[in-house]
């Protein structure tokens, strides 16, 4: 053991472990984004109501396709063998979390594309105007929208849930290790999506219809970040260690503040007094929840990175030394 | 025994979240008190709504009252609680821009942040400038640096500087609120303006 700790704690190894930096937090965050806006807009294809919700159904898929080609760059950038990113998808391996994401990422892009095609915005038909043909083959089959609509949510819950599978998996890392943190990024996800809509949509009706969206979204990621929390530190010390990082260690502030007060509480309150009448609506809470979202990325990737079993074993050999 | 943070009842990280609540609860009460509104808050520059008066006034007697007290009572070791050194002139002008500011812009930094929160676009305006000012400073901190730190006095209080007990000052300070409040409300008066005009 004591050999163990000596190569685990060489000082080329531990320290160096924080390897993942800006880009996977933005990463995750524009995922999660996309993921809950593809619930969304496929929620709203299945029952029908695409044409109450245009920004929502039409608008946000492609506003998908950009934010996710932008994740994916800073995917990219991440990577440290650039050159050989296409051989993801020269197999599939279904005990690996990292093989289902990179095939969910690749088959979102046509399941956003047919989702912008059922409504199409504007801006879309004057740039394809052979769009409309295939708009109207889609309307001409009730079924075909419903499955568009289905195809969405189900690939949107999946994206959403399988960034936070794709750290939960990694076991090396004990604040990741939590059957939470993939419905924890789904939910964070959907309420940051909830919110971006809020903030740039037109029709007051929509705005308004994913502000009282948002809420709950927001009641459920609190409740999946209480869970979270708990679950760690009620697991083996290593967990409690890790949970230690935001109970009174060194994330504690900025998880506490920045992803809980300002990213959760402060605008559900603001938006329940809005959606209440008791305020007007404004891009604050909005805009908070994005911010909130971001960086409970960064928080997770970075304290995670930090968190480790390592310094578990170095207490024990001491106690055993 | 307290201040909690001088004893050890919590660490740096923990402190943050405890001013982050506290700090909420401030804006909270701010903006029932109706100073979320730049109208209600430069009201008290015309002399005809000093509310602001009233209500700061009082925090700082409650305050004050709340920690005599509880020093009386050895709950509290008031040579713990942190003061802020004096710098006689950088903290003048710093006054005098916070004031000029607060005249031009309806709002103080607190006020701004609950303004900004109830979707007012005057406030998060100001709360932009705020930052802005705040990085400003921060870049152009090295050719302040001499003024800044110019006219030190140390850690000041008024019983020390008039040479009186802490028990008169605190009664005297007391005495003082409940004439402001007086001449506050004479002035409310005086300077009321007619109903057409509010």
């Amino acid at each position: 053991m004591r050999e163990l700790i000596l190569t685990r704690q060489n000082h080329l190894v531990d320290p160096t472990l924080h390897v993942w930096a800006w880009q996977i937090p933005i990463y995750l965050f524009l995922g999660g984004l996309v993921a809950g806006m593809m619930v969304l807009s496929g929620l709203f294809l299945w029952q029908g109501r695409h044409q109450e919700r245009p920004f929502t159904s039409s608008v946000a898929p492609l506003i998908g396709l950009v934010f996710l080609s932008l994740g994916m760059f800073a995917l990219f950038l991440d990577l440290e063998h650039k050159r050989y990113t296409w051989r993801l998808y020269t197999t599939f391996q279904p005990t690996s979390p990292m093989s289902w994401g990179a095939w969910i990422l690749l088959v979102v892009y046509p399941a956003l594309v047919a989702a912008a095609f059922v409504h199409p915005p504007k801006l879309l038909r004057d740039l394809v105007p052979g769009v409309m043909q295939y708009t109207r083959a889609i309307e001409a089959r009730t079924g075909a929208r419903r499955m568009i609509g289905a195809l969405n949510i189900g690939l949107g819950a999946a994206l959403g849930i399988y960034t936070g599978i794709l750290l939960s998996a990694l076991g090396a890392r004990p604040l990741w290790n939590s059957a939470i943190l993939g419905p924890l990024f789904l939910l964070s996800g959907l309420s940051s999506a909830a919110a971006f809509i809020h903030l740039v949509a037109r029709h007051v009706d929509e705005r308004e219809g994913l502000a009282r969206a948002d809420n709950l979204f927001l009641v459920l990621e609190l409740a999946a970040i209480v869970m979270f929390v708990i679950g760690l530190a009620n697991a083996t010390e290593a967990h409690r260690q890790a949970a230690a990082l935001l109970l009174g260690g060194s994330y504690t502030a900025l998880f506490w503040v920045g992803v809980v007060g300002l990213g959760v509480v402060i605008p559900l309150v603001i938006q329940l007094l809005a959606v209440n009448h008791r305020v007007q609506h404004s891009p604050v809470a909005p805009l908070m929840v994005l911010g909130g979202g971001l960086v409970l990325r960064f928080v997770i990737v970075s304290a995670g990175q930090e968190s480790r079993w390592a310094a578990l074993l170095a207490d024990l050999v001491n106690a055993l030394a | 025994m307290t201040p909690l943070a001088k004893y050890g009842a919590f660490g740096d990280e923990m402190g943050l979240v405890m001013a982050f609540i506290i700090g909420i609860g401030f804006g909270f009460f701010l903006e029932r008190a109706g100073f979320g509104s730049a109208k209600k808050l430069v009201s008290q520059f015309y002399l005809d709504d000093l509310a602001v008066f009233k209500v700061m006034f009082t925090a700082i007697v409650t305050a004050m009252l709340g920690v005599t007290y509880l020093a009386w009572m050895g709950v509290l070791d008031l040579s713990l609680v942190y003061m802020t050194p004096t710098w006689l002139w950088p903290q003048i002008v710093g006054g005098l821009v916070l004031g000029v500011g607060f005249a031009i812009g309806g709002y103080c930094p607190g006020t701004s942040v609950a303004a900004t929160a109830t979707g007012r676009i005057d406030g998060l305006v100001y709360v932009l400038g705020l930052v802005f000012g705040t990085v400003v400073f921060a870049e152009a901190f090295p050719l302040l640096k001499g003024f800044f730190y110019s006219g030190s006095y140390g850690q000041q209080t008024l019983p020390g500087v008039l040479g009186l007990s802490y028990g008169v000052v605190v009664f005297a300070v007391v005495l003082m609120a409940i004439g402001g409040f007086a001449g506050a409300g004479w002035l409310e008066k005086r300077f009321a303006r007619p109903a057409s005009q509010q």
